[in-house]
């Protein structure tokens, strides 16, 4: 579609029907100082379509009868009425199209009557004269063709209305932007979709469940956690949002504030500091941590305690000798007295106590064959033997030898022995172990030493960033005292908004870890507890059906992303082409889900925070709105022209340039309307001799003269074509 | 803007589809189905796809008693 011209009437600024503006394919530029009526061009065409002024600007009253230019209600006369028109004819598939935008309001005496309504005539070309198009729904249908709804935010706006159309400030800004570029938003709806039949099916298996009578009591209970899980994760999910969001705010007042100082660059570069020095402090502090911990365990459990141990162990050898010499020789008496009480046994014919004897004693007379007691023989069937027998079975009658007693509860012999063994094989490496220790307690001491140089380098900083602080003026809200109070209360608050999101994070790990288990619980019942599997088949298809649903919308969402990317970086470098100084590429860097934000990061990746000043952010936002526009793969920058007023008015010389430039090359057709070329006419000779697709040129200037300046009723504007 | 076709191809040259219902990338971009599982899980796509044309009112509803009834014929995945 093309636009062909607009004609204003009486409309604002524009005095009389004479206002015309014809347009043709690429760049087409209308010039003008502050005021002279550039902005009210572009209010022309908003109004000639919907009816209304821009509605970025609340300030802009909607009342019709201020539409009407004061100079022609003040050349009204009583019962007559000031028309005022515009009239807009475009060019779609070789059929012209006119639209024709009235509002009339009739002068009685000293008061105007104001009509409620405009009206719209819409015309259609055919071969020679324009032809009234009367259905409503043609008419909405060649509306139409002027503008899609979907993309009016990124083909017509004011410069200004950059900051809003892409603030990076909200979390989500590009999420927007991205639906644009591709309908992703259907990803979106087979997801809901998807997950809503899930949890019907889930809604319907517990139901199933409640109705066994085997499985009514674990279900509730089942139910009950899993309804616990579901409303927990969905709160501290709604929580995380809010903590992110207000990050964003927090970050956003303190980059304002921080403007404040004097000195703003090296409070920035001191805050980065700060945050690197204090991640390597809690860095550092985590190795002392560790280190610590290690040496505790190794001590114990690698035997580092024991790294003196040689020469005690010498001593415990010495003394494990003489033990063990000394048991021997206990033994050995022991066994000496056994075979003189044998050989007295045998030897002499000895009456025993009536008292049942030594258990020695009972095992020498089954030996034999001869009780010491009553002095008589006996064969192996004879009742005495059987009779001893039975005493040597119940040991707790028999009264146990006194020295064998002694002997089993003083021998640690075993013990000793497996000690005498560990000692000898710690000694045969005590130089090795000794330097194990020594390079850990090295290390150990580096980290200590680590933490206190960013102890220290820590302090510092902070002493120089708050010396900065101190300095800064009143804060610009007074709500706070000072800017500098404000700015280390939001420190603090940055501080503790991150922990809580660690905090949310953790938790919803926990949370979501429980439902799953919970979840496979219920399939377990179901399993066992209903003869038919139905329903959980139907859980489980719906379960993959919702899985591929989120990884598909994931996967295409970021690769348009990286689609947007290329297509901004395009635009970037191009517009960016004669500027000499730093430039960069834009990245899109993810701030979690699908809220992404652009950086300007240099050839090895390091994101450069400060050439994202005023006019640099525009800039990058300029190419993101244009890479919406091509990065569609469609023809939308054919389809639509562009209309914008002053978008580079914080541009530098070859920035407006090259925005001109790459403008004219992608849009088939646009309509600029910018003041800095009024302003630097070297700049406009530029615009005239390098813009290779440069369409009509006009400049505006408002026709008051000096004395007229602060009268409302005498505002008109020449309007003259210079190419 | 994306089509029904095209939604559908990405869909089935998603990771999760083509390892799991062993349909190849390239198999899933002329949507042929190789084996049972493939062949029910695509037919729950298409009723999702025509459900999410629908409209979203009662989609996920109709889904559902979709594949309840499919299962409910012993049309059952292997």
């Amino acid at each position: 579609m093309i636009i062909k011209s607009i004609r204003l009437s009486n409309f604002q600024c524009y005095h009389g029907s004479d206002n015309l503006f014809e347009f043709s394919e690429g760049l087409n530029v209308i010039i003008g100082d502050n005021g002279a009526g550039k902005s009210k061009l572009y209010d022309a065409f908003y109004w000639v379509v919907y009816d209304k002024l821009p509605t970025y600007n609340k300030e802009t009253p909607q009342i019709k009868g201020k539409f009407v230019n004061a100079r022609a209600k003040q050349e009204c006369f009583s019962d007559e009425i000031v028309k005022t028109e515009v009239e807009l004819i475009f060019v779609q598939r070789n059929i012209e199209y006119q639209l024709q935008r009235t509002y009339s309001i009739a002068r009685k005496g000293d008061t105007w009557v104001e009509n409620p309504t405009s009206t719209l005539k819409v015309y259609r070309k055919n071969v020679l004269d324009f032809k009234p198009v009367s259905l409503e729904e043609d008419k909405n249908q060649i509306i139409g063709l002027v503008m899609n709804k979907i993309f009016e935010d990124y083909m017509w706006f004011q410069g200004e209305q950059v900051e809003r159309i892409l603030d990076f400030e909200q979390s989500n800004s590009l999420k927007k932007a991205v639906e644009i570029l591709s309908g992703i938003t259907q990803f979106d709806e087979i997801k809901i979709i998807t997950a809503a039949a899930l949890k019907n099916a889930d809604t319907s298996l517990r139901e199933q469940l409640k109705r066994s009578t085997t499985a009514r009591k674990g279900s509730e209970e089942l139910s009950q956690k899993i309804d616990n899980h579901r409303n927990t994760i969905d709160y501290e999910e709604k929580q995380l949002i809010k903590k992110q969001n207000e990050i964003i705010i927090a970050q956003k007042r303190l980059d304002e504030l921080e403007l404040l100082a004097k000195d703003s660059d090296k409070l920035n570069s001191l805050q980065e500091s700060i945050r690197t020095v204090g991640k390597n402090l809690e860095q550092a502090h985590a190795k002392v941590t560790d280190r610590t911990y290690n040496l505790n365990k190794n001590l114990f459990n690698q035997f580092w305690l024991l790294r003196n141990a040689k020469s005690l162990h010498q001593i415990f050898e010495n003394q494990f000798e003489s033990y063990r010499k000394k048991k021997q020789e206990e033994r050995d008496r022991e066994r000496d007295k056994e075979v003189a009480a044998k050989a007295v046994a045998t030897a002499h014919i000895l009456k025993l106590p009536k008292d049942v004897p030594d258990e020695k004693y009972l095992k020498l007379m089954l030996s034999e064959n001869v009780c010491y007691v009553c002095n008589r023989d006996f064969t192996d069937d004879a009742e005495a033997r059987a009779h001893i027998e039975q005493h040597l079975n119940h040991p707790e009658k028999a009264i146990p030898s006194q020295t064998a007693v002694a002997n089993k509860r003083s021998n640690f012999q075993d013990e000793f022995r497996s000690l005498d063994l560990l000692g000898q094989k710690l000694c045969k490496t005590p130089m090795q172990v000794t330097e194990e220790i020594r390079q850990h307690l090295a290390d150990l001491r580096d980290w200590e030493e680590h933490e206190d140089d960013f102890k220290a380098k820590l302090t510092q900083l902070e002493k120089e960033r708050d010396d900065i602080l101190d300095s800064l003026p009143p804060s610009s809200q007074g709500k706070v005292g000072t800017a500098s109070r404000e700015i280390k209360q939001i420190y603090r608050d940055l501080s503790d908004l991150h922990q809580n999101i660690g905090r949310i994070k953790s938790k919803l790990d926990i949370e979501r870890k429980g439902l799953e288990t919970a979840e496979e619980d219920v399939k377990e019942l179901a399993k066992k507890n209903l003869s038919s599997p139905e329903y959980e088949w139907t859980k489980r298809i719906l379960d993959d059906l919702n899985k591929v649903a989120e990884s598909t919308r994931s996967r295409v969402f970021k690769n348009l992303i990286v689609r947007l990317e290329k297509e901004a970086n395009k635009h970037y470098t191009e517009i960016t082409a004669e500027n000499k100084g730093f430039r960069g590429m834009i990245e899109f860097v993810s701030r979690g889900g699908d809220d992404y934000v652009p950086k300007i990061v240099s050839d090895n990746g390091d994101i450069d925070s400060l050439a994202l000043n005023q006019s640099n952010l525009t800039l990058v936002k300029l190419s993101v709105i244009m890479a919406i526009i091509t990065g569609r793969g469609t023809n939308t920058a054919e389809l639509y022209p562009l209309i914008t007023d002053a978008p580079t008015s914080n541009f530098t010389e070859n920035y407006t340039i090259g925005f001109c430039k790459q403008v004219s090359k992608v849009y088939k057709q646009s309509i600029v309307m910018d003041k800095n070329f009024y302003i630097n006419e070297n700049l406009k000779t530029r615009l005239l001799t390098e813009i290779e697709n440069l369409g009509n040129v006009y400049v505006i200037e408002s026709a008051l003269t000096d004395a007229q300046r602060d009268d409302l009723t005498s505002v008109s504007t020449f309007i003259k074509k210079i190419k | 803007m994306l089509t029904r076709e095209k939604l559908l191809q990405e869909y089935l040259s998603d990771d999760l589809v083509t390892e799991k219902y062993k349909i190849s990338k390239a198999q899933a971009a002329t949507f042929k189905e190789t084996d049972r599982n493939a062949a029910f899980f695509v037919e729950v796509l298409k009723e999702c796809l025509q459900q999410h044309e629908k409209g979203p009112s009662r989609a996920a509803s109709n889904l559902y008693n979709f594949v309840f009834s499919k299962i409910k014929e012993k049309d059952l995945p292997d």
